[in-house]
């Protein structure tokens, strides 16, 4: 009954990698941007675009060097079992700490915005519980359901803060690199961690089906679709408040949209669509982690009906995301996890280099295709 | 362990691990106990539902209740 065999399309994988790329965290990110590099944030921006797009690339010829197995398979197949299994396990920890953040988050961000009053535990079982009935259906519905959320959501979330036009002041993004360029290099790859779900092609590349033609689509689609609504949230409000005053704000990204002030339209509360575009966003990156993480949990113990235990990953989300005391704390937290999976990435480029190495080379023919 | 570092673990349960939770714990641990296993089509699968369903069902109420009356 829960046997794994349902198939994604390219369309339906590359709305599930926009989905978890563009996180909750991007809300924050123009906070960090002005706090590391000033006005300097758009290079950062596009540096960290390219350096998405290249991760992006070597994660899909890793996974295409073994296209009928997952993560854990082909970190098996190329380090040896044990060593497989150990990154394949810390992987498990890595992206349950993740999805706790984003449950944190998320509830953050809702509770600054809609429902202030309701307590933050409410929020996240609601949260995970809405996730968890997702995740259980199924990778194939999952894919479905984040298409419809990566064009709506993702649509308001991209052009809401164009509304804010009438306010910035784009002098704000200037002197352009005057501290030279070392910053922003710098500033880049520490931010790379923040890109949570690159990972996700060498888990889901084994159920996707499609064309070889329609798969060389995948990288430019995905960083479009995450690169514009990324600089139209980060340029607007780095113009709007300016690099000083955003990196004194909490969620710069929502403030923006909330600083709007249009008498010519009837909506009391721009804010409200906007959040709920968020809110939507969040309960489908939840969905496709829950459902993540219980495949790699399926792998490592050999569970070949592994969606069931997409149940048992919601307490342990739920008690790391209540971890962090106050909203400092979060960040602090998100900050840690972001190392962390920059470091795993790092340790996986290694990998994907010892099997260029051992002479394994990316097969055009997968399982699905 | 230090003892401080005990006690932010203990008070930080104590705040989390409610009833409530427990009871959702719980909940969680029956439907895999009653309906994930009997849907698992390998008996060995079935029997890590099983497994799990059972230590989950006793888990999440027991250990809320113990919290609630060591505190």
């Amino acid at each position: 009954m829960y046997r794994n065999n349902d198939t994604i399309s390219v369309l339906q994988f590359i709305a599930i990698l926009i989905i978890v790329i563009f996180d909750v965290q991007v809300l924050e990110m123009p906070r960090d941007l002005a706090e590391a590099v000033g006005p300097d944030g758009w290079f950062v921006l596009a540096l960290l675009t390219v350096l998405a797009a290249g991760l992006l690339w070597c994660w899909l010829r890793l996974g295409s060097m073994f296209p009928t197995k997952g993560i854990v398979g082909t970190l098996q197949e190329i380090l040896g079992k044990p060593m497989g299994w150990g990154l394949g396990a810390v992987l498990l920890i890595l992206w349950l700490g993740q999805t706790a953040r984003v449950a944190r988050m998320g509830v953050g961000v809702v509770q600054a915005s809609l429902l202030e009053r309701t307590p933050g535990e409410i929020t996240t079982i609601v949260f995970l519980l809405g996730a968890l009935f997702m995740a259980r259906k199924g990778v194939e519905p999952l894919g479905r359901m984040a298409t419809l959320v990566a064009l709506a959501a993702l649509s308001v979330a991209a052009l809401l803060p164009l509304l804010t036009w009438a306010e910035t002041q784009w002098l704000n993004l200037r002197p352009i690199l005057q501290g030279g360029i070392i910053p922003e290099l710098r500033t880049t790859v520490r931010l790379a961690g923040r890109l949570g779900g690159l990972l996700i092609p060498l888990i889901l590349l084994p159920m996707v089906k499609g064309k070889p033609k329609e798969k060389k689509a995948l990288i430019p689609a995905i960083v479009t679709f995450v690169a514009i609504p990324a600089f139209v949230l980060n340029l607007f409000t780095l113009a709007v408040f300016g690099p000083r005053q955003t990196s004194l704000l909490l969620r710069p990204g929502l403030e923006v949209v909330a600083s709007i002030e249009m008498p010519t339209i009837f909506v009391e509360r721009l804010t409200v669509f906007y959040v709920g575009a968020w809110t939507l966003m969040i309960f489908m990156d939840l969905s496709i982690y829950l459902y993540l993480l219980s495949q790699i949990a399926g792998e490592l113990f050999q569970i070949s009906e592994s969606t069931p235990l997409t149940s048992f990953m919601v307490p342990v989300v739920y008690l790391i995301s209540r971890v962090p005391a106050n909203d400092l704390a979060v960040r602090f937290f998100s900050k840690y996890i972001s190392w962390a999976t920059g470091a795993y990435y790092l340790v996986i480029l290694g990998v994907f280099l010892v099997a260029l190495i051992r002479g394994f080379r990316p097969q055009q023919e997968g399982r699905n295709t | 362990m230090t003892p401080l570092f005990r006690q932010a673990v203990v008070d930080y349960l104590v705040s989390t691990y409610t009833l409530s939770f427990g009871l959702l714990v719980s909940a969680i641990g029956a439907w895999s106990w009653f309906l994930d296993s009997k849907a698992a089509s390998e008996p060995r699968e079935a029997k890590i539902y099983r497994l799990l369903g059972v230590s989950f069902t006793v888990a999440g109420l027991g250990g809320a209740a113990v919290l609630k009356i060591l505190m």
